[in-house]
C-alpha cells in the first residue's frame, strides 16, 4: 500500500509538531510487559509508538518532500529498530507490529476526526481540495470504517484485529498468523469474512 | 446479533464459498432455513465477489489517508470540475462530496450543486451508463424535482454530476421549524407524492427517497433531489438488482434489503417511511444502537407501532402539532398500507397513496382497507417462515420418498419402471412450479410459495389428466405444503382429491399411497382440532391408515401410523395412547438405533402420557434421558431440545420443584429466542412457561411482566379470541392468586373463561383450569356460593373430558370440600375430601403434595370433633404428603405438627409425640 504510507508521511509532516520518543529501554520493557499479558503495557506503549511514527514520517518528508517510497511496513520497521533495537526477539517484533497497526489506525482516525471538528467548529469555508481524487477520500469514510471495526470487535474481537493488522500496518498473512498465534489458513478465512462483513456494513452506512 | 447466529452466518459463508458460484444460491437455500440469515450470507457473498474486483477497504483506507494529507498540506482557491468552479462544500454522504459551484466561464449565471461521485465502478463504466441515463434524467421536468444540469468526468477521472442547486432544509426539519399542523404536513407531502408520481410516469424510480433528498426551499416549495442517481450508481445495475447498493437502511424497502428487483413499490415504501416520520417525528424502523444488520433485519421482520399510538405516547416532538386522535383509523391505515412488507400488498402506485391521503382530507372513505384476513394470514406465515421453508423441504422430501419406494418395492420390473417415471414426472412438475414462482429463484418467500401452489393447482386441473399416479402424488405434495402454510381447509380439499385418486389406483383395500394420504389428512385434522374439534374425523383417517399399514407390515411406517393415531387418543384416552406409543416404540427399536430422532420422539410422547397420567417421577426419569440424549445428538438450536426442556420443566413444576422447572424453562426460552427472535409465538410460549415457574417461586411482578410480553405476542398472532390468549390471561390471574391478591385475579379468570368458551368445543379440558382457579379465588374471598357453582362446573368439565390430567377431578373435589366446609356443611365436606383423597392416592401416589391437601383437611376436621385415632391414622399414612403440601409455609406445617403431636399424646404415644414436636418427620411411622 504505497499510497497509504505516502499519505501518512504527508499527513504527519503537515502537523508540524513532533514529540520526541522516550528512552528506548522503556519501550522494550513495556513491550515485554504487554507480551507477558499486561494490557496496561499496551496503553503506555501506544503514545511512544505514535510519537515515533510521526517523527520518522516527518523526517523522511523533510529530507525527501515528494517521498512516495515510504511503505507502511518499512515505516513500522524503522520505528521498531529505533525504539526497541535489533537484538529483540522475533516474537517481540510481531507484537510491536501489532501495536504499530493500532497506532496507525489511531493516527488516521484522529486526523479525520480533527478535520471533521474543524469543519463544524469554525463554520469557515475550507477550500482545500485541489485534487479531485479527494471525493474518494472522504474522512467520514475512515470514521465509518473505524466505527464498523469497533462494531466488528464487539462481535468478534479477533476478526477486527486481523483487519487492523492487514490494512493499517500492511502485515503479511504470515506476520498476522505470528502475531495472533493462528494458522495462516485461519487468518485467511478470518480476513475474508471480516472484509466482506465490513464491506457489506459500509455499503449501507 | 446473537452469537450462534453470527457463527452460523460465518460457517455458511465459508461453506458457500466452497460451492461453485452458480450453485451457491441453491446450496444456501438447502442448508439454511432462516430467511434472515440467508439474506445476511448473500450480502456477504456479494460483498466478497465485489471485493475481488474492487478492493473496497484498501481503497477506502488509502483514499481517506490521502484526503487527510491533502487537507493538511495544500490549498487552492480555484478548484474546477469541467466548466464549473467549486465554491464551497455543501455536504458529504454515501455517494461522495457535494459542492456548490458556478460556471467558471461565466457563460450564464447559475449555481449548481456538484456531486463528486465515489463509486466502485470504473469511471468508464459509470460514464457509459451515465450517458444512457442522462437523457432520461434530464428530461424530468417538474417544479418539485431538482434538474440534472450536466455531468462528466473531471481531469483526474472522478465522475461528477451537476444538479440544480436547492437552498433548503429537509422536509422533516422544515415541518418542525415551521410548526406545521397535520393538514399542512399532509399537503406538503402530497406535493412530494405528485413529483414522485410524475417521475414514475417517466419510468424513473428514485430508489433512495429520504428526508435529506426531499428539501424544502425557504418559500415552502418541496424539491426532490438525486432522482435516479441511486440506479446510476448501482454497481450491477443491468438488471436492477444488486446487493451492494448505497441505500440508506432506515428508509430502505424490504425488497431493497433483500437485493431484489426494485420497482415503484420501493418508492411507495420509502414515502411511507417519510410520511411516518412527518406524522410522528420517529423513524419506524430505527432503533438507537442498531448496526446495519439489525436495521435490515427490522425492516424485514418488524411491524412498526401505529403512528397514532406513537403520538399519543406524547414522547415525540410533533405531538405538539399533530393530534393523535386524527391519526387513528385512516392515517394509520394509509401508513400501514404503504409500509407492507410485501410489495404486492402496498399501494400499487404513488397516485393511489396520494389519492387515499386526499380522500382522508376530504373525509371520504379510503380505498385501502385495514388488515384483511389474507393480510393477517400472511403475517402469520411470515412469522412462521421456518415452517414455510419446511413446506418446500416437505415437497422435496416427498419426492425423495417417492424415489425410495420406487426402489424398495421392485416387485416387478414394470412396476418399478412405472414408479420411476412417475417420480420423475412429479419432480419435474414441482421443480417447474417453483421455478415459475420466482424468476429470480425462490428465496423461500411466503407469498411466492403460496402463489406457486395456487397456480400449480389450477394447472393440474388440466395437465397430466392421463396420469393419475403423478397427479395423486402432486396433490399430496401440495396438500402437505398447504398444511405447512396453515391453510388447512385447502390442504384438506387437495388431500381428499389425492385420496380419491389413490382409491382408484390402489383399490378399496388401499396401499402405501392411500395410507400416506390418510395419515396426512389425519395430521391436517390434528391442526384443526384445537380450533374446530375435528377429533373424530382425524381419528377415522388415522385408523384407516393404520389398518393398511398393519396389512403391509412394514415396521417403520406402521410405527408412524400408530403414533398418528395416538395423537388423537391423547385427546380422549390416555391409556390407548400409551399402548399405541409403546407398540410404536417397540417397532422402531427393532429397526433404529436407541439415539435415533424418531425413537426419541416416541419416548418423549410416552413420557408426556406418563406425566398426564400422574406418574410424574417416571416421566421425569424418562424425559431426562431423552433430553440428555437429544442434547448430545441434535444440533444446538434444534426445536426438539426446547420441547423436552419444556416438558421436563412442566414435570418438575408438578412436583412443586419450581426452581428446577425454572432452569429448564430458561433453557427452552433461550433456545427459541435464539432461533425465532423476540416477537415470535414460540418465544411467547417460552415467556409464558417461565412466568409460571417464576410466579410459583413467589415473584409476582416478574411473572406478570413476562406474561404481559407473552400476551401481547399471542394477541398479535392468534387474535384476542384464541386459546393461547386465554391461557395467558388465566396465568396472570394465577400470579395474583399465588400472591393472595384474590380480588385482582377475578377479572383475569373471568376473561379467560369467556375467551375459552368462545373458542373451545364444550367439555374441552382447557376450560377446566380457569374455573378451578376462579373457584379458589372466590373461596378465599369468602364468596362461597359463587365458588361452589364455579367449582361444580369445573368438576363437570374434568369428569367428562377424557384428556384431562388425572388429578384434576379429585383436586376439584378437594376444593369443593373446602367450600362446603366453609359453609358449615361438614358432613358433605368430609365425604368430598375422602373421595378426593382416595382418588388422588390412586393417581398421584400417597406422597404427592396434592394428597397432602385433603389429608390435612380431613385431619383437622377429625381433630375438631375429637377423633384423635383418625388424626393419627391420617398423618401416619400421609405425613410426607402433608409436609410437601406446606413447602414454604412453616406456620401451617407447625400447626399440623402440633395437631399430630397432641393426637399422639392423647392416644398414649408420648414418645412419638415428642419426636413429632422435635420436627423429625421420620418418626411418625407405625410402631
Amino acid at each position: 500500500m504505497p499510497s497509504l504510507s505516502n499519505t501518512l508521511a504527508l499527513t504527519l509532516a503537515g502537523r508540524g509538531q513532533v514529540m520526541t520518543a522516550q528512552a528506548d529501554d522503556d519501550v522494550s520493557r513495556l513491550l515485554l510487559a504487554w507480551q507477558a499479558g499486561d494490557e496496561g503495557g499496551l496503553e503506555r506503549l501506544l503514545p511512544l509508538v505514535y510519537a515515533e511514527l510521526r517523527e520518522i514520517a516527518h523526517r523522511q518528508l523533510r529530507n525527501e518532500p515528494n517521498a512516495i517510497t515510504l511503505q507502511p511496513t518499512a515505516l513500522v520497521h524503522e520505528a521498531y529498530l529505533r525504539l526497541v533495537g535489533a537484538d529483540f526477539t522475533w516474537a517481540g517484533r510481531t507484537h510491536f507490529l501489532a501495536v504499530a497497526a493500532r497506532t496507525m489506525r489511531r493516527i488516521l482516525v484522529d486526523q479525520a476526526r480533527r478535520r471533521r471538528a474543524d469543519r463544524r467548529g469554525s463554520g469557515a469555508v475550507q477550500v482545500t481540495m485541489p485534487s479531485l481524487a479527494a471525493p474518494q477520500a472522504d474522512p467520514i469514510d475512515l470514521l465509518a470504517i473505524d466505527e464498523a471495526l469497533v462494531r466488528l470487535a464487539a462481535q468478534d474481537e479477533r476478526k477486527a484485529r486481523v483487519v487492523e493488522l492487514r490494512h493499517f500496518a500492511g502485515l503479511t498473512l504470515e506476520e498476522i498468523a505470528e502475531v495472533l498465534e493462528l494458522s495462516i489458513a485461519t487468518v485467511h478465512r478470518e480476513l475474508r469474512f471480516a472484509t466482506s462483513w465490513l464491506a457489506a456494513e459500509l455499503s449501507t452506512e | 446479533m446473537a452469537d450462534a447466529r453470527w457463527h452460523l452466518i460465518e460457517r455458511l459463508f465459508h461453506e458457500a464459498l466452497m460451492q461453485s458460484e452458480t450453485a451457491r444460491d441453491g446450496w444456501l437455500d438447502a442448508h439454511c432455513d432462516d430467511a434472515g440469515i440467508r439474506v445476511e450470507v448473500r450480502r456477504l457473498l456479494a460483498a466478497d465477489a465485489q471485493l475481488a474486483q474492487a478492493p473496497l477497504l484498501e481503497a477506502a483506507v488509502q483514499a481517506a489517508a490521502r484526503d487527510v494529507a491533502a487537507s493538511e498540506v495544500t490549498s487552492s482557491n480555484d478548484a474546477r470540475v469541467g466548466p464549473w468552479r467549486l465554491l464551497h462544500e455543501l455536504g458529504r454522504g454515501g455517494m461522495g462530496i457535494v459542492w456548490l459551484a458556478e460556471r467558471a466561464d461565466g457563460a450564464y449565471d447559475a449555481r449548481v450543486a456538484i456531486k463528486l461521485l465515489r463509486s466502485t465502478l470504473a469511471s468508464e463504466e459509470l460514464m457509459r451508463r451515465f450517458r444512457t441515463e442522462r437523457q432520461i434524467l434530464a428530461d424530468l421536468d417538474h417544479p418539485n424535482i431538482a434538474r440534472l444540469v450536466d455531468g462528466g468526468t473531471a481531469l483526474d477521472g472522478t465522475p461528477y454530476l451537476a444538479m440544480e442547486y436547492v437552498p433548503g432544509t429537509t422536509i422533516t426539519a422544515w415541518a418542525e421549524a415551521q410548526g406545521l399542523g397535520l393538514e399542512a404536513r399532509l399537503q406538503l407531502f402530497l406535493r412530494v407524492c405528485d413529483a414522485v408520481a410524475y417521475a414514475h410516469r417517466a419510468l424513473v424510480v428514485h430508489r433512495d427517497l429520504k428526508p435529506s433528498n426531499i428539501l424544502v426551499t425557504p418559500d415552502g416549495v418541496p424539491k426532490l433531489v438525486d432522482f435516479g442517481i441511486a440506479k446510476l450508481l448501482d454497481a450491477t445495475s443491468a438488471d436492477d438488482t444488486t446487493d451492494l447498493r448505497p441505500m440508506t437502511p432506515a428508509y430502505a424497502s424490504p425488497e431493497q434489503v433483500r437485493g431484489e428487483r426494485l420497482t415503484v413499490a420501493t418508492d411507495v415504501f420509502s414515502l411511507g417511511v417519510v410520511l411516518y416520520e412527518l406524522l410522528t417525528g420517529t423513524q419506524p424502523f430505527r432503533k438507537a444502537g442498531d448496526d446495519a444488520s439489525s436495521a435490515r433485519q427490522r425492516i424485514l421482520t418488524t411491524e412498526p407501532p401505529l403512528p397514532s399510538r406513537l403520538v399519543s405516547g406524547g414522547a415525540h416532538a410533533p405531538g405538539r402539532h399533530v393530534d393523535a386522535a386524527r391519526l387513528v383509523g385512516d392515517l394509520d391505515t394509509i401508513v400501514q398500507t404503504a409500509l407492507r412488507k410485501d410489495s404486492v400488498e402496498r399501494y400499487a402506485s404513488v397516485e393511489r397513496l396520494a389519492d387515499d391521503l386526499r380522500r382522508h382530507l376530504d373525509g371520504r372513505p379510503l380505498l385501502a382497507r385495514p388488515a384483511t384476513p389474507w393480510y393477517v394470514l400472511q403475517k402469520f406465515v411470515g412469522r412462521h417462515r421456518a415452517t414455510v421453508i419446511a413446506s418446500v423441504t416437505g415437497v422435496a422430501l416427498l419426492v425423495g420418498a417417492t424415489t425410495f419406494y420406487t426402489k424398495s418395492l421392485q416387485r416387478a420390473r414394470d412396476v418399478a419402471e412405472a414408479e420411476r417415471v412417475t417420480a420423475e414426472q412429479t419432480t419435474a412438475f414441482l421443480t417447474d412450479m417453483f421455478r415459475r414462482a420466482d424468476p429470480t429463484r425462490a428465496r423461500g418467500e411466503t407469498i411466492t410459495v403460496r402463489a406457486a401452489l395456487d397456480e400449480a393447482r389450477v394447472r393440474l386441473a388440466t395437465d397430466l389428466t392421463s396420469q393419475p399416479a403423478v397427479r395423486a402424488r402432486l396433490l399430496q405434495a401440495m396438500g402437505v405444503t398447504y398444511r405447512n402454510l396453515a391453510l388447512f381447509a385447502t390442504a384438506d380439499t387437495v388431500l381428499r382429491d389425492a385420496l380419491s385418486l389413490y382409491a382408484r389406483l390402489e383399490g378399496t383395500a388401499g396401499g402405501v399411497g392411500t395410507a400416506s394420504v390418510l395419515e396426512q389428512l389425519a395430521q391436517v385434522q390434528v391442526a384443526r382440532t384445537a380450533a374446530e374439534g375435528r377429533v373424530e374425523e382425524g381419528r377415522a383417517f388415522a385408523t384407516r391408515a393404520l389398518a393398511i399399514r398393519e396389512r403391509i407390515g412394514d415396521p417403520l411406517p406402521l410405527a408412524g401410523a400408530l403414533r398418528q393415531l395416538a395423537a388423537f387418543q391423547l385427546q380422549t384416552s390416555l391409556d390407548s395412547a400409551r399402548a399405541a406409543y409403546t407398540r410404536a416404540l417397540a417397532l422402531q427399536q427393532r429397526a433404529l438405533t436407541a439415539e435415533h430422532r424418531e425413537v426419541l420422539t416416541t419416548r418423549y410422547s410416552l413420557a408426556m402420557v406418563a406425566l398426564r397420567q400422574g406418574r410424574v417421577q417416571e416421566a421425569i426419569d424418562a424425559l431426562r434421558e431423552v433430553h440428555v440424549t437429544r442434547a448430545r445428538v441434535l444440533p444446538r438450536d434444534d426445536p426438539q431440545r426446547g420441547e423436552s426442556a419444556n416438558l421436563l420443566a412442566g414435570a418438575w413444576a408438578q412436583l412443586g420443584q419450581h426452581d428446577s422447572a425454572r432452569v429448564y424453562y430458561e433453557e427452552a426460552l433461550a433456545l427459541v429466542q435464539r432461533v425465532f427472535g423476540p416477537e415470535h409465538v414460540e418465544t411467547a410460549d417460552g415467556l409464558h412457561n417461565l412466568a409460571t415457574a417464576v410466579q410459583a417461586m413467589g415473584d409476582r411482578d416478574s411473572s406478570i411482566a413476562l406474561l404481559e410480553r407473552a400476551l401481547a405476542i399471542r394477541r398479535a398472532t392468534y387474535g384476542a379470541l384464541s386459546g393461547p390468549v386465554a391461557n395467558t390471561l388465566m396465568t396472570i390471574g394465577n400470579a395474583h392468586n399465588i400472591a393472595r391478591a384474590y380480588r385482582e385475579s377475578l377479572p383475569w379468570y373471568r376473561e379467560a373463561i369467556t375467551v375459552y368458551d368462545a373458542v373451545l368445543p364444550s367439555g374441552h379440558r382447557s376450560a377446566y383450569y380457569p374455573r378451578f382457579n376462579l373457584g379458589i379465588a372466590l373461596n378465599s374471598l369468602g364468596r362461597l356460593a359463587e365458588a361452589e357453582t364455579v367449582l361444580r362446573e369445573a368438576l363437570r368439565v374434568a369428569e367428562t373430558s377424557g384428556g384431562a390430567d388425572a388429578h384434576t377431578a379429585p383436586m376439584t373435589q378437594h376444593m369443593l370440600g373446602e367450600v362446603l366446609r366453609g359453609q358449615g356443611r361438614t358432613r358433605e365436606a368430609i365425604a368430598m375430601y375422602k373421595t378426593a383423597l382416595d382418588r388422588l392416592v390412586a393417581v398421584v401416589g400417597p406422597e404427592s403434595f396434592r394428597v397432602g391437601h385433603p389429608a390435612e383437611a380431613l385431619a383437622s376436621l377429625a381433630a375438631e370433633r375429637g377423633d384423635h385415632a383418625e388424626v393419627v391414622r391420617l398423618y401416619r399414612a400421609y405425613w410426607p404428603a402433608v409436609v410437601a403440601r406446606f413447602p414454604d409455609d412453616a406456620a401451617g406445617l407447625g400447626t399440623a405438627r402440633s395437631r399430630f403431636a397432641s393426637a399422639l399424646q392423647v392416644t398414649g404415644e408420648s414418645a412419638a409425640a415428642d419426636s413429632v414436636r422435635m420436627a423429625d418427620p421420620s418418626i411418625p411411622s407405625p410402631r
